[in-house]
């Protein structure tokens, strides 16, 4: 309210430079008047008695921790398929990344009712006025917008990659996800450090929470039910797309474990792969090139060489899984029968003629796992074309993604 | 110390973002940007706002014990719809493979928002059921009913006209006592009296009372009223002739002078139609309304002012003489 009248008698006092230039400036003081009056009435609007820093502060603690585990399982996830040097990451328990992408999945998904409330609890702060009181205030609000932003565009392009829904996304979703991850975590820890007096003054005293609102809506406790009830809901009716027994009962689950070709589901058809003609060719032959030979194996070559059987998850980084059993020759077998050395890693190639998962590298522990398979049955069955038929890669404790399917060519480095 | 670690490390992440998504060939899309702006605005200045106006329209006529439980199962719904539209409207189905979103999203999302409002709906009763200063039962059993336990013509006073207040029947209890209606029913049966009760009921009498009086009846129901004619000059015309063609007399609208010596009403005209005549005191039957009648004409005798506290209708009564 002061502002207007200190900014017309800016404009008033340069009268030699333009007369116009100070009534623009007291007509831009009346509009800010105004438009602090507008944010001052709007609110008023909000008037919940829930609002409050204890409140924000709990909200913002859960809201937190999910996405610090969101965070961690996805950088697992990401290094897992994109492996830095000094990372390493066991082939055992064979359910490992099973755990951590279902829980990357399911974390984030029952973190969006936390997400929601925790944005309602603050939002009267959208239209604090002033706008902006200095180059701190206004570096701080930058700091949340972008919180706001990354968090929001985390959880809006995770659910529609859980729907397989990529037109409204104009970007590549998997590193889009990655690069907004680490700007909504850097927001975060900024927002903590700005935010950190206030929230330990709210969680360390022992205020007595509201009595609700005065209408008879939601107290603080009814608030909490709602938020962890829509969590519970959330998790219970999606996460049995990675939790059998839950299976039945997740009927928003993105995938069912018991569905797809041999009773397991499929991320990428043949059809879609454009390999349905190659993978079906009696001609085929699986390469594989070694320091000491080169073998040409057709598919009754590779049933004859000794067979073993694995009982592994298959593991989408969609957050799926299923369990199957694999029948197939040992990666590391035709390593040595081409005269090539376990430790050092092997490239194995699909048939498939083009797309960003058609190569993928073994190597470490998961190349010297006797768990490791070339399959060539699932579940006792010839594969299912749509699984990988003539032979897939499986291996313990590794992405989907990874375990190429129409396998045509293995690599070994020497 | 710690809140400059923690923002020196935040500003740091945020850069390595921001320099990541420039280096990553894969990432680099201006779309990426446009999306960031696109769900800040969407979340804050759309769907946020348009869920707190609906939530405030639907749930501002509620009870207020039911507004905390609506308000959460409205909550749950918006953010499990969230999640279930792009998989219940989106195209990530595909024909060629049935296990990529293998369910019926929208009976799925219609199961979870049947399960949500089932939990919310009940919390809903169980509040209005126990909050206090809210009827608790909404079928409220009422006093004992004498007549639905064969008691006929019974005071039925249960009302007032403030529904706060109770009743004189309601506030003696759940079953009080039923009040003897305006009319005398069983006193005047035959053997309320010694004598009658040793002559004994003869069988006329028996006969009698098994059939129903049609006297009793239409002095008890109230006459019916008029059907109302839809030519109101008809109906005019009749109430002339009735009076004997004076028709002056009917469309006398001249303003009544009031009559305000008349022990009646203040709007009766004595003096323009009869001769008042001498004032009548209560008429009393010969069996005073109690006792064996057996005069069969309708005859009584002015008793005078009979202790005083004449109705309004024995102050009307005149003495007329017949034309």
């Amino acid at each position: 309210v002061v502002r207007p009248a200190r900014l017309s008698s800016v404009g008033a006092a340069r009268p030699p430079l333009d007369a116009a230039a100070g009534r623009l400036g007291a007509a831009a003081g009346r509009l800010g008047a105004r438009l602090g009056a507008g944010a001052a009435r709007l609110g008023a609007v909000f008037r919940s008695p829930l609002r409050s820093p204890a409140l924000a502060s709990r909200l913002g603690l859960w809201l937190g921790a999910a996405v610090a585990i969101c965070f961690a399982t996805g950088l697992v996830s990401h290094a897992v398929q994109h492996p830095p040097w000094w990372f390493a990451w066991p082939s055992r328990p064979v359910s490992l990344y099973r755990v951590t992408q279902g829980l990357h999945v399911a974390t984030g998904l029952a973190a969006i009712p936390l997400l929601a409330a925790k944005l309602w609890s603050v939002y009267p702060r959208l239209f604090a006025w002033p706008p902006l009181r200095g180059p701190a205030h206004a570096l701080e609000r930058a700091g949340i917008a972008a919180l706001v932003a990354g968090t929001l565009f985390q959880f809006g392009t995770g659910v529609l990659n859980l729907a397989r829904w990529y037109d409204p996304m104009p970007f590549f979703f998997t590193a889009a996800h990655y690069w907004t991850a680490w700007l909504a975590a850097g927001g975060l820890l900024l927002h903590i450090a700005v935010k950190l007096p206030v929230i330990r003054a709210a969680l360390g005293s022992r205020e007595e929470a509201p009595p609700g609102a005065a209408d008879g809506g939601l107290t603080r406790r009814g608030l909490f039910t709602a938020v962890g009830g829509a969590a519970a809901v959330i998790t219970v009716v999606t996460v049995g797309q990675t939790l059998r027994p839950l299976a039945a009962v997740s009927v928003l689950a993105p995938r069912d474990p018991r569905v797809g070709p041999q009773g397991v589901p499929v991320n990428r058809t043949a059809r879609a792969a454009g390999v349905a003609a190659l993978a079906t060719d009696p001609g085929y032959r699986l390469v594989v090139e070694g320091p000491a030979r080169t073998l040409r194996l057709s598919l009754a070559d590779l049933a004859a060489l000794p067979q073993h059987t694995a009982a592994l998850p298959i593991t989408c980084v969609e957050g799926w899984s299923a369990d199957a059993v694999w029948t197939g020759v040992r990666v590391a077998d035709l390593v040595r029968a081409v005269g090539g050395d376990p430790r050092h890693p092997v490239v194995a190639e699909s048939l498939q003629p083009a797309g960003r998962y058609r190569r993928s590298e073994l190597a470490g522990p998961h190349l010297r796992d006797p768990d490791t398979l070339l399959a060539l049955r699932l579940g006792g069955q010839p594969l299912h074309l749509d699984h990988g038929y003539p032979c897939r890669l499986i291996a313990p404790n590794r992405p989907g993604v990874l375990q190429t399917k129409w396998v045509g060519r293995l690599v070994v480095e020497r | 110390v710690t809140r400059r670690l923690l923002a020196a490390a935040g500003v740091l992440l945020m850069g390595y973002a921001v320099f990541g998504a420039l280096a990553d060939p894969q990432a680099r899309r201006p779309g990426h940007l446009v999306f960031l702006g696109a769900v800040l605005f969407a979340h804050d200045l759309v769907l946020l706002p348009l869920a707190l106006a609906v939530g405030l329209l639907l749930t501002r006529w509620l009870p207020a014990a039911a507004r905390g439980p609506v308000r959460g199962g409205l909550f749950a719904s918006a953010v499990v719809a969230v999640i279930a539209l792009p998989l219940a409207v989106g195209p990530g189905r595909l024909a060629e493979d049935p296990s990529t979103l293998p369910r019926d999203y929208a009976a799925g999302l219609a199961l979870t928002l049947a399960a949500i409002w089932i939990v919310a709906g009940g919390l809903a009763a169980a509040r209005l059921g126990t909050s206090p200063g809210m009827r608790q039962d909404n079928y409220p059993r009422p006093v004992s009913d004498p007549e639905a336990e064969g008691l006929p013509e019974y005071a039925d006073d249960d009302s007032t006209a403030r529904d706060d207040v109770l009743s004189g029947r309601e506030a003696d209890g759940r079953d009080p006592a039923a009040l003897p209606a305006d009319q005398p029913l069983a006193v005047d049966r035959f053997g309320t009296t010694a004598e009658e009760a040793r002559l004994g009921e003869s069988l006329d009498y028996k006969l009698a009372r098994e059939s129903s009086d049609p006297l009793a009846g239409m002095a008890r129901t109230a006459p019916a009223a008029e059907p109302v004619d839809g030519d109101e000059n008809a109906a005019l015309t009749d109430a002339i002739d009735e009076i004997g063609g004076d028709a002056a007399l009917v469309a006398d609208d001249t303003p009544v002078d009031p009559h305000l010596d008349s022990q009646v009403s203040m709007y009766d005209r004595p003096d323009e139609l009869t001769d008042p005549g001498a004032p009548v005191g209560r008429l009393v039957e010969p069996d005073e309304g109690v006792r064996q009648d057996d005069e069969k004409d309708a005859v009584a005798y002015d008793s005078g002012s009979a202790g005083g506290g004449a109705s309004a209708e024995e102050l009307a009564m005149h003495e007329v003489r017949e034309p």
